[in-house]
């Protein structure tokens, strides 16, 4: 009898165990990192995570009360379907169908993430939403507004007191709200993180492509986040947009961009800063074939041996991106917790 | 005891009490007063009404002159120093704003001072600060005008006017840059030392004094490059700012300092 309960107790004690693993990423008991993450840089003293700031947060993401005429939301134009970022918009339109300059970037991981932009231009997360809003091409308010609509609202009220212990609405607790939302989109349980946990394998064909990946493309989409974080000029045509200089204003910084993570990139097209390429061939294509140098600012890494990219077969391409489909997160696609309704 | 003893005996015991007194209560700290004038050349700066000449010999009608100033230090004779601490430290002077041209520094140690130092900006440290550590002048929110928010930063010296009466013909000189979070970024922060006038001069709670400074506002564009206003109207930060703030970091000068 008394070994039944034992082997009961220990069945039950397995099932949880089980459970709590599938409940990652942890972000209903406080915020846990996935352990083979590196250290968080958002700055958890400063702005301690809570369910709470979490489901305000997922609120003020998707209110269209952040805009002038209250028609665009952050969600407009980071949908959850295509891992937060705009699905089929090589930019975005904001207010009055104005359109942006650069791709709207997937999110996800942003603890993780020293700048953001891919001019690196903002360096807080707490210190980036009034972008969007004040930018003319995208929300065209200004923070002070946004809060004057949301203290008309009883239910921000309500979750304002919930968040942050009294009902008051402020620029810090706003924009604490919204980037407590934004850290709690992690994606870390695609195919690959499986693999990893040795719970699943890869077929021959994604491990030859996570082979090629490694000699091919992982210099700088390193790591467990597949980016080192780094601004680089990868032989695009260059336009009138100098990246990374705007900010710098360091001359070797020009046409430099921010290096994406390529979590989730089967569902994150259009890609690069501009939105030029729509598939993940016309991506493996431009540094297979069209990588230009026509500025002194092109990566090192890109120009070996004399010659310009990164040499690949069909057949290695083939490969690389039934492995990139590896990375793709459908519980971080499909989770209730970042979705608007 | 002869009454002339007495006499002698008596303006001792007075003698000693009265040193006694004065090294049991020391001259405690005091208040000293700093006051930015702004200028244009010789004459003061009005703006919007009056019309000044560059050392380019273009016109200028300023319609706005802001800049921060923060991390005060004021140096004694002896090169020890008095630090004013770092949460009343930071000032935004505003040419349209008279209250906001006279800092007060309420406890400056008794002592004979030679100089006082600052930065120009708002420092690397203040700029990477969490938002709750940025209040008063530094609320990005209510002072948004100095914020630039695509490249987070303060902006440090803000001037805008026209350079002729045709329409269009506006200057505007903005300049910031702290040197960037993890990557580096243009760095515009300049520390500026401006030595007293009859130094050394006495601080301290029998010495409130004020520190009357001249500012300027035309050395945005006069120093070491003389910007032609017609050619160059526009800086919002880039390639030209550090010439900017090259030039403008010898726009203060101490021009007398008075009793308050």
């Amino acid at each position: 009898m008394l070994k039944k309960i034992y082997y009961i107790a220990l069945v039950v004690f397995f099932i949880q165990c089980t459970k709590k693993e599938d409940a990652q990423p942890n972000i209903d008991n406080g915020f846990v990192a996935p352990t083979n993450f590196p250290a968080v840089r958002y700055n958890l003293t400063e702005n301690p995570y809570s369910n709470e700031k979490r489901e305000l947060g997922r609120k003020l993401f998707y209110d269209a009360r952040l805009s002038r005429d209250n028609t665009v939301s952050c969600g407009s134009c980071h949908q959850q379907v295509a891992s937060f970022a705009h699905a089929g918009h090589r930019v975005s339109h904001g207010i009055d169908n104005k359109l942006g300059t650069r791709n709207s970037p997937a999110l996800f991981n942003l603890a993780w993430q020293p700048l953001f932009f891919w001019d690196g231009g903002v360096g807080d997360l707490d210190l980036f939403h009034i972008n969007p809003i004040q930018n003319p091409v995208e929300m065209d308010e200004t923070i002070p507004t946004v809060i004057d609509k949301l203290k008309t609202d009883n239910n921000y009220l309500a979750l304002f007191n919930k968040a942050f212990g009294t009902s008051e609405i402020t620029a810090i607790r706003f924009n604490q709200a919204l980037s407590t939302f934004l850290i709690s989109i992690v994606s870390n349980q695609s195919k690959y993180d499986e693999y990893l946990a040795g719970k699943t394998t890869l077929t021959s064909t994604e491990q030859a492509g996570l082979d090629l990946f490694n000699q091919k493309c992982a210099s700088c989409h390193s790591g467990i986040l597949f980016t080192d974080f780094s601004f680089r000029n990868n032989g695009l045509s260059t336009t009138s947009d100098f990246g990374r200089f705007r900010v710098s204003v360091i001359t070797t910084d020009s046409f430099k961009f921010k290096v994406p993570s390529l979590r989730n990139v089967e569902k994150s097209s259009p890609y690069m800063h501009d939105g030029r390429f729509n598939t993940l061939d016309e991506v493996l294509n431009h540094y297979s074939n069209s990588v230009v140098n026509t500025t002194t600012t092109l990566d090192t890494i890109l120009q070996r041996n004399n010659t310009l990219g990164i040499p690949m077969t069909n057949d290695e391409k083939t490969k690389i991106i039934s492995f990139l489909k590896t990375l793709t997160d459908n519980k971080f696609l499909n989770d209730s917790r970042f979705s608007e309704f | 005891m002869k009454k002339s003893h007495l006499f002698i005996l008596s303006i001792a015991i007075v003698t000693f009490i009265a040193s006694c007194k004065k090294e049991s209560t020391p001259e405690g700290p005091g208040m000293v007063a700093m006051e930015f004038d702004n200028r244009a050349g010789s004459a003061d700066l009005e703006l919007n009404t009056t019309w000044y000449k560059n050392a380019n010999n273009d016109s200028m009608n300023f319609s706005l002159f802001k800049y921060y100033v923060s991390n005060f230090i004021f140096t004694k004779e002896d090169g020890s120093t008095y630090v004013v601490p770092k949460e009343s430290c930071y000032f935004l002077i505003d040419e349209a704003d008279d209250v906001s041209q006279t800092v007060e520094f309420p406890d400056v140690p008794a002592g004979k001072y030679t100089s006082v130092t600052f930065t120009i900006g708002v420092d690397s440290l203040k700029s990477t600060a969490p938002q709750s550590e940025r209040t008063g002048v530094l609320d990005v929110t209510t002072h948004a005008d100095m914020y630039w928010v695509w490249n987070s930063g303060y902006i440090f010296v803000k001037t805008e006017g026209t350079f002729s009466q045709a329409a269009g013909a506006d200057f505007m000189y903005h300049v910031g840059g702290f040197g960037g979070y993890s990557s580096p970024t243009q760095n515009n922060l300049k520390t500026v030392t401006l030595t007293f006038p009859g130094a050394p001069v006495s601080f301290g709670s029998n010495n409130h004094k004020h520190i009357h400074t001249f500012v300027d506002a035309l050395k945005v564009v006069n120093g070491t490059t003389n910007i032609s206003v017609p050619t160059t109207p526009v800086v919002m930060g880039g390639p030209n700012a550090p010439a900017i703030a090259n030039n403008y970091k010898n726009m203060f000068v101490v021009d007398h300092i008075e009793a308050e």
